[in-house]
């Protein structure tokens, strides 16, 4: 069984530091709940472990099984087993989706796929998430809704088939109805063995697909490791908790604009 | 169907699917309410081609470019509630001047343009196309797409004109050029110039080099960096092939595309 090992890992994007030491073992075949507030390093995280050229590492290490991870080039780490299913999915003019697809599958395989069973099993994979056909024959995310680009990324976790999927926020701008869809394809894939790594800010994916662990990552750092029982108390309570419990300062992020507006008191603010 | 071969310097198509083929100087009207299909290939060197695009027509002009061409002057009037369907594949090698002037003479012309264009070691490539929307309800939209590589200095213009007494045109003009290397020069300039109100107009000029973000996205699927490049690429010269009707034309521009990348 596969293991993603990461160790007191920094990495910083434009010279300020996002990530402060973050240890973390992620084992093929778990599903993980991956929280915390906004612009605390959750998608770095993931940005970092897949090799985005805009983000630095300043120390620590990536260990996929005995593979040093952060000597990988980008393709390199997707054909290891590990995947990034994005956020904001780019819109690529003119590469048409299933040429790009059938592209990523090929590169993990020795012979190419025959055109015949690469349809094939793109049809199935279409169908499972409901998605129309014709959207493998449009430009790469151009003009997808923001549903359609969240199945495309489902999709092709389906198609490539990783040991590990780093899943950020699949489910924001879903419908009810597609949320399921994509639930169900989860679930059928956490029973084919892969591990996930899954951030969301909404308990209704998390119920819908019953993560093992839970972890939260604040200040550039996780913070709690445990059982599912934490994303039910923060949908409840919130990031509260954690300081109140464990003395852990929840950093603000940057505000560039004045605090001080009219129905606040100057005075108060310039002593805060 | 076989392509009709027009050989005459001055002539009217009834509807039907015509070739020109290395020609010299031509001048070619469309009959009233028909609907042709023209390719233009091996345009020779100091070409002038003028095309009147009769009422109530539908007109494609797909135009494959290989050999150098100094210059090359392409005049089309379009006429009342006809439409232009025009496609310009530049694969020439060394030197491309083209002067394409459309003319919206009458309500309800319509006129898209498209280009594709690849400029490749050291190739001097100088693209105008203009419209002008000589009267009112006319519509324009003019998109150019380039590559740029090695030495080569790939040049867009083009003025899209909306003349006084034209209320109620749309015009739109579209640049962009990916570049490669540092020796490349690429310019883009659509201009709009508006001599009336109650119209619509656009331009967009984008030059750079390939998106970090594209790349990173194709790569993180597991396709290598040189693969991903190409794809991007192509995806920018590649939907110059919805314009030609031919699988033969379609597969040869695919691997001049290939080849010269």
């Amino acid at each position: 069984m596969s293991v993603l090992k990461i160790t007191n890992l920094h990495a910083s994007v434009e010279g300020k530091e996002i990530l402060k030491g973050v240890n973390l073992k992620i084992k093929e075949g778990e599903t993980v709940a991956f929280l915390g507030p906004n612009g605390h390093g959750k998608s770095t995280l993931f940005n970092v472990i897949m090799g985005h050229p805009k983000y630095e590492v300043t120390e620590g290490s990536i260990f996929f099984d005995d593979q040093d991870v952060l000597s990988l080039s980008v393709d390199e780490r997707s054909k290891l087993g590990l995947f990034l299913g994005m956020q904001l999915p780019s819109e690529i003019p003119g590469v048409i989706n299933s040429d790009f697809l059938k592209a990523a599958v090929n590169a993990r395989r020795e012979k190419p796929i025959s055109t015949y069973n690469f349809y094939k099993i793109l049809d199935q994979a279409t169908k499972e998430l409901k998605m129309p056909f014709d959207l493998a024959t449009r430009s790469l995310n151009e003009g997808f809704s923001g549903g359609e680009k969240k199945r495309n990324e489902i999709l092709q976790l389906e198609l490539l088939q990783p040991k590990i999927a780093l899943l950020d926020e699949i489910d924001s701008g879903l419908d009810v109805d597609a949320m399921q869809v994509v639930a169900d394809v989860i679930k059928k894939e956490q029973s084919n063995g892969r591990g996930f790594l899954i951030i969301s800010h909404y308990a209704r994916l998390f119920d819908l697909i019953q993560p093992t662990r839970a972890i939260v990552m604040i200040n550039g750092r996780i913070v709690l490791d445990g059982g599912p029982e934490i994303f039910k108390r923060i949908d409840q309570t919130g990031y509260e908790f954690i300081k109140t419990e464990y003395g852990i300062e929840i950093e603000k992020e940057d505000q560039d604009m004045n605090k001080v507006s009219i129905g606040s008191c100057a005075v108060k603010e310039s002593i805060k | 169907m076989e392509r009709k071969r027009i050989d005459q310097t001055n002539c009217v198509l009834k509807s039907g699917d015509y070739v020109i083929d290395s020609f010299s100087d031509v001048i070619i009207e469309t009959e009233v309410n028909s609907c042709c299909d023209i390719l233009l290939t091996n345009l020779s060197d100091n070409v002038s081609i003028k095309l009147t695009v009769s009422k109530d027509s539908q007109v494609t002009l797909s135009s494959l470019v290989e050999n150098a061409v100094n210059s090359a002057k392409i005049e089309i009037h379009v006429k009342e509630n006809s439409y232009l369907y025009s496609y310009f594949a530049d694969f020439a090698k060394d030197v491309f001047n083209l002067k394409c002037d459309i003319e919206l003479d009458e309500k309800g012309a319509t006129a898209y343009c498209k280009l594709a264009s690849l400029a490749s070691s050291k190739d001097l490539k100088n693209i105008d196309i203009n419209v002008n929307h000589n009267t009112a309800n006319t519509y324009g939209k003019v998109d150019n797409y380039g590559v740029c590589k090695d030495e080569a200095k790939l040049t867009f213009l083009g003025t899209s004109h909306i003349l006084k007494g034209s209320i109620k045109s749309k015009t739109q003009q579209n640049a962009k050029i990916m570049v490669f290397d540092k020796a490349s020069n690429a310019i883009a300039k659509p201009i709009l110039t508006i001599d009336e109100n109650d119209i619509e107009a656009s331009h967009g000029a984008v030059v750079g080099k390939i998106n970090d973000e594209h790349l990173f996205y194709l790569t993180s699927r597991g396709i290598d960096e040189n693969q991903a490049k190409e794809l991007i690429t192509l995806g920018y010269l590649k939907p110059i092939l919805l314009g030609f009707k031919e699988e033969q034309i379609k597969e040869h521009i695919s691997s001049l595309i290939e080849r010269r990348m």
